[in-house]
């Protein structure tokens, strides 16, 4: 394997770090605020309960 | 499994963790998207990636016979006879077969070609195409072969596999042989992409089928004219949300793994006529329909008629790509009937018919439209019930749809075009300008919003089943 240029692999955690933080924070209130629509979903599709189930003790 | 579903979005996020922990290894990179490529079409079902393991095994070989005898074309013959016959046995046989028995039939032979219950694999179309490509790049010695798990991955690759874009093995492979590391590219574009293509597909796409579309093809003679030219209207406009908007969600999805998809829509409905058309949709087929048959017929090379036929044959057999159907191939007749008449026009009276760019591109959406029509009722006898129940119900039915308001809003939707078509790219600055902190509270209400105003239950992709 050729030697990795240096630029690109220190830039690449920082700007892959963000994406995922993106990605990451962006979806899970979107999970938190449809947890109805994913369980109903899960029980439709799966016929089981959605392993989100445990959010429903917190408010 | 969807692209849109919450089972990907559920596994996609911990994958691409995973991924880019190995971001200073390409190689290892290649080998976890070998194995999700795979993975998927296991999901669906198993046989589909024994089919795709066996066809990248064969045609890998025949890369390497094509390379190393330059001399002889009959190695590149039979590869690509190879890959065509794979792709008509598998998904043309019982087109065919009906169509040789009806002629049996008609000449009074007592001869019947034999059943076989072949299963489609997957993503057949695209992928037969990514080899073809590969095939005839290794040929005219723009590319070495590559070793067989970078071919593999080529042909499978996940975001394209199931609904294109067809990538060109010049322009894709490298993107998988580096051995620099790769960057996720541009993630303010990645996530604008994802938004868009929610918005287009789940949102707006999924609303014109469920209130107009399906009610009024199901049953065009319960409705009145002006409903019905809606719905051929809503079609076209669902067709390209749907595409365009699939074609954004793998795009969005790829540039978050470090790859670039070729460009595959630019803005189709303001095409002022059939041959931009399609320089403006499902670019990626148009382009290998021009360089792999247009071109290899002849091309305009050999005079009008030759040039005009050569336009009529490849736009059947782009029809006949969409699917094993007679409408697909009429579909394809009728555009490249199109192509041939405007062509003829223009080189009777030296000039183009209309002047006019909004009067042409009005007249060409329509033309598109009539023809979608065709391409979407799955016998030839719905599309002219269509039609006839289109021109006869002027009077009655009463009109359901308050279809008089919705023209309007289609024809102010259309001359806004140009403008609403530069929005995706004004929403990707503001998300750029935006720290990189406070982008999750801006993402995230903006696809809670898209989710509650879609219709319930995932959407289709309707280029998937080609």
């Amino acid at each position: 394997m050729e030697p990795i240029p240096e630029n690109d692999f220190r830039k690449t955690p920082r700007t892959t770090l963000k994406t995922l933080y993106t990605l990451l924070f962006s979806l899970l209130p979107l999970v938190w605020m449809k947890q109805d629509a994913i369980a109903l979903y899960w029980r439709q599709i799966h016929h089981e309960d959605a392993p989100l189930e445990f959010l429903k003790r917190f408010p | 499994m969807s692209f849109l579903s919450i089972e990907f979005w559920a596994i996609f996020p911990l994958f691409l963790c995973i991924y880019w922990l190995f971001a200073p290894r390409p190689d290892i990179q290649n080998a976890l998207l070998l194995l999700a490529s795979y993975g998927l079409l296991v999901f669906f079902d198993f046989r589909f990636a024994l089919f795709i393991a066996a066809y990248t095994v064969l045609t890998h070989i025949l890369s390497h016979l094509i390379h190393r005898n330059p001399e002889k074309k009959f190695f590149f013959v039979l590869s690509i006879t190879t890959s065509l016959s794979y792709l008509a046995t598998l998904k043309y046989y019982d087109f065919f077969r009906s169509a040789v028995q009806e002629l049996f039939e008609k000449a009074g032979a007592g001869l019947s070609p034999p059943s076989l219950e072949l299963i489609v694999p997957l993503g057949i179309s695209f992928y037969t195409f990514h080899s073809i490509s590969y095939l005839v790049s290794v040929r005219k010695r723009e590319i070495v072969p590559a070793s067989l798990s970078d071919y593999a991955l080529f042909l499978a690759f996940f975001p394209s596999l199931i609904s294109g874009p067809i990538n060109r093995a010049r322009d894709f492979l490298p993107q998988i042989q580096t051995v620099a590391p790769r960057a996720a590219g541009d993630p303010c574009k990645a996530f604008t992409l994802l938004l868009l293509a929610l918005v287009k597909v789940a949102w707006l796409g999924a609303a014109l089928l469920e209130n107009w579309i399906k009610p009024v093809f199901d049953n065009p003679l319960e409705f009145h004219s002006l409903d019905i030219l809606l719905a051929a209207y809503a079609y076209s406009i669902q067709l390209y949300l749907n595409f365009s908007g699939y074609t954004d969600l793998v795009t969005g999805i790829a540039l978050l793994l470090g790859f670039t998809l070729p460009v595959n829509f630019d803005a189709p409905y303001l095409a002022s006529n059939l041959q931009d058309f399609w320089r403006r949709w499902h670019i990626s087929l148009s382009l290998f329909m021009r360089d792999y048959v247009y071109v290899p017929l002849g091309g305009s090379r050999h005079g009008t008629f030759r040039a005009l036929r050569n336009v009529m044959l490849t736009m059947l057999v782009s029809g006949l790509w969409h699917g094993a159907n007679c409408t697909f191939l009429l579909w394809g007749a009728i555009h490249g009937a199109g192509m041939v008449l405007r062509d003829l026009a223009g080189r009777f009276f030296g000039k183009p018919l209309i002047g006019n760019r909004l009067l042409a591109s009005a007249l060409t959406f329509h033309f598109i439209c009539f023809a979608w029509v065709v391409f979407r009722c799955p016998t030839l006898s719905d599309s002219l019930g269509f039609f006839d129940a289109l021109a006869r119900n002027v009077d009655a039915p009463p009109l359901r749809f308050n279809a008089v308001f919705y023209l309007g809003v289609f024809a102010l939707t259309f001359i806004a075009y140009p403008r609403i078509s530069r929005l995706p790219e004004y929403a990707a600055e503001k998300l750029r300008a935006a720290h990189w902190s406070l982008r999750p509270l801006i993402l995230a209400p903006l696809v809670w919003i898209t989710i509650t105003l879609s219709p319930s239950g995932i959407p289709e992709f309707i280029y998937a089943a080609f």
